[in-house]
């Protein structure tokens, strides 16, 4: 009986998104985004149809798809709490966890809908325009590649929801998620070397520091799973440190790349969980008034 | 002499709220800190002439100091709507061509504000670090820098503004203004190209034989306001991600010291127009909007 109400909270959350226009707006932005940049980074490998899958642009997929995480969480709860209708829902007879599990569960279902489609779009476009070949490891490392970009864009649609849970208004609150979304995907490496020179004078991005800080950042950790790389940031620190380049790199079983990444693999799964628990219980224990 | 007055105090309002908002505060302290370290980074690495290497602060501010702009006007007008404040003060003796001038003048002197801020602290890391000499003759280029970015932001200001007028909420006209933004700005580059490609059937990085998808795609370029920032700024068509540049300049921009400002004057006089037309026609259509809109 309770978990109905959490699959009635999750169905209305799911369709609320998809007729909202300024998220339609959005992912349509982010559609030719993904679309434009498979296309540009497939063209420089069109030669050697081998190394096509790894021309799937994990970078931009990796600054890029953190925004319909946070367009799909900023407005959870702040929302219904300026309409009112969150007073409303709370004096029928269901539980505040209902709620944020129902909420919760509806955008993850969402989500995971649009990352299995731009995963799509970005092989299409490499099927269509350059004719790569997909056989069955392939098929499997894509699994795997979604699953891993699931993972990694919940961590901000958890932030997103949090945050959305203590500010007061939305404007506010997307405000905020998108300077978080500046500082970890964009400029993160930028800033860490420049945090890094000022405290021991070089510009190297060799040192142990800058290795030991970039593990703050989920896209570090994405990136090592993905392409072996430690950051796919904006001007960031772009140094190969694995001997496997990541989930395409076809010379190594699927075992090896387990074994190497295992832990960004456990980073990746755990902080949107973390993040989670953070936000029910914030919500849990929130006082509700208008 | 006294609606002028009107205009006065809404601008003045309009300035103390963007200025001690938290919002607005936390931006741009974000803005600060990226541009400290993007500078900080190239003032380490510098040889020679500073300013040659201000091409990667330039590409930064490009690209998503326009952020800034859409946080300073895109609930200008929806927000006083939401909150009912602009009945009540529309009930006062004050016209509506008052409220929108003071409210447009209040954005504008925020961002000059915020372009100060941000460039001089780009140009005071870079002479710490670097410990070069700044002479007489960059410093009126950096004044023309100034200008042209406070130019290029405030189209965004004025876009800012005129979807607050045009939309329900706040919310939607924040992303609205945002997804212009990612495609105006640090996407086009890459769309473009591929727009190009597939009109003319030609691969963008195949370089033989490709004149025709190369004029194509300088033609396409020149929507974006930022293709005539970074011509004016650092002669190239292109800063965003992944675009493909043809058809440079012989002038390398503002800081090309090869060259005197008046010969940069008239090889890029129809950029620095654009940038100066295009926040112009934006707030006359926002003020037109706002005068016959029902509230």
């Amino acid at each position: 009986m309770k978990s109905k109400n959490m699959f009635v909270i999750a169905q209305k959350e799911s369709t609320d998104h998809v007729r909202d226009t300024g998220f339609l707006v959005l992912l349509a932005t982010y559609t030719v985004i993904i679309f434009a940049s498979v296309y540009m980074s497939g063209s420089l490998v069109h030669q050697e149809s081998s190394a096509l899958l790894g021309s799937i642009n994990v970078t931009m997929l990796s600054r890029f798809a953190p925004l319909i995480g946070i367009v799909l969480g900023f407005d959870t709860v702040v929302r219904e709490k300026k309409s009112g209708s969150l007073n409303v829902l709370l004096t029928h007879p269901l539980f505040r966890d209902n709620i944020i599990a129902g909420k919760l569960l509806g955008s993850m279902l969402v989500l995971a809908a649009i990352i299995v489609f731009s995963v799509s779009v970005s092989i299409g476009t490499l099927l269509i325009f350059y004719g790569l070949e997909i056989g069955y490891t392939e098929l499997i490392r894509i699994a795997v590649f979604t699953v891993l970009t699931f993972f990694y864009v919940s961590i901000f649609l958890g932030i997103a929801i949090l945050i959305s849970t203590i500010v007061k208004t939305a404007t506010d609150s997307l405000v905020y998620n998108i300077v978080i979304w500046l500082f970890i995907c964009i400029v993160f490496g930028a800033i860490l070397k420049t945090i890094v020179a000022i405290l021991t004078g070089q510009i190297s991005t060799e040192g142990v520091l800058i290795t030991q800080l970039l593990n703050i950042s989920p896209i570090h950790h994405y990136a090592e799973a993905v392409v072996g790389k430690a950051d796919l940031s904006f001007g960031g620190v772009g140094v190969d440190r694995s001997t496997i380049a990541g989930i395409f790199d076809t010379r190594f079983t699927l075992t090896q790349w387990f074994n190497e990444f295992w832990t960004n693999l456990v980073v990746l799964i755990v902080t949107p969980i973390i993040l989670l628990i953070i936000t029910f219980i914030t919500f849990l224990r929130k006082d509700i008034t208008l | 002499m006294e609606t002028n007055r009107n205009a006065l105090v809404i601008a003045q309002k309009e300035f103390a709220d963007n200025v001690w908002s938290p919002r607005f505060i936390m931006l741009i302290l974000t803005f600060t800190i990226i541009v400290f370290s993007k500078s900080y980074l190239v003032g380490m690495q510098v040889e020679g002439n500073i300013l040659n290497s201000f091409l990667d602060v330039a590409q930064f501010i490009a690209l998503f100091m326009p952020f800034m702009g859409i946080a300073l006007g895109f609930d200008a007008m929806n927000k006083e709507r939401e909150s009912g404040s602009l009945n009540v003060l529309l009930t006062h003796p004050l016209f509506r061509d008052n409220i929108i001038t003071g409210k447009i003048l209040g954005a504008m002197i925020t961002l000059a504000l915020v372009v100060c801020v941000s460039i001089v602290t780009v140009v005071g890391i870079i002479l710490v670090i670097s410990g070069t000499e700044l002479s007489l003759l960059m410093l009126k280029r950096l004044l023309i820098f100034t200008i042209l970015t406070y130019l290029y932001i405030s189209i965004f200001m004025a876009l800012g503004i005129l979807t607050s007028i045009v939309s329900k909420n706040a919310t939607n006209s924040l992303i609205y203004d945002i997804a212009v933004w990612l495609g105006l700005c640090v996407a086009f580059g890459m769309i473009v190209s591929t727009t190009a490609s597939i009109t003319t059937g030609h691969m963008p990085l195949d370089l033989s034989d490709n004149d025709h998808f190369l004029e194509l795609n300088a033609d396409i370029q020149k929507m974006s306001p930022a293709h005539h920032y970074a011509m004016t700024v650092c002669g190239r068509p292109s800063l965003s991600w992944l675009g493909v540049s043809s058809e440079k300049p012989n002038v390398h921009g503002i800081f090309d010291t090869e060259h005197t400002l008046g010969q940069w004057w008239n090889e890029l006089w129809t950029n620095v127009i654009i940038l100066l037309i295009t926040p112009i026609i934006l707030i006359i259509v926002s003020f037109i909007t706002f005068l016959r809109q029902d509230i």
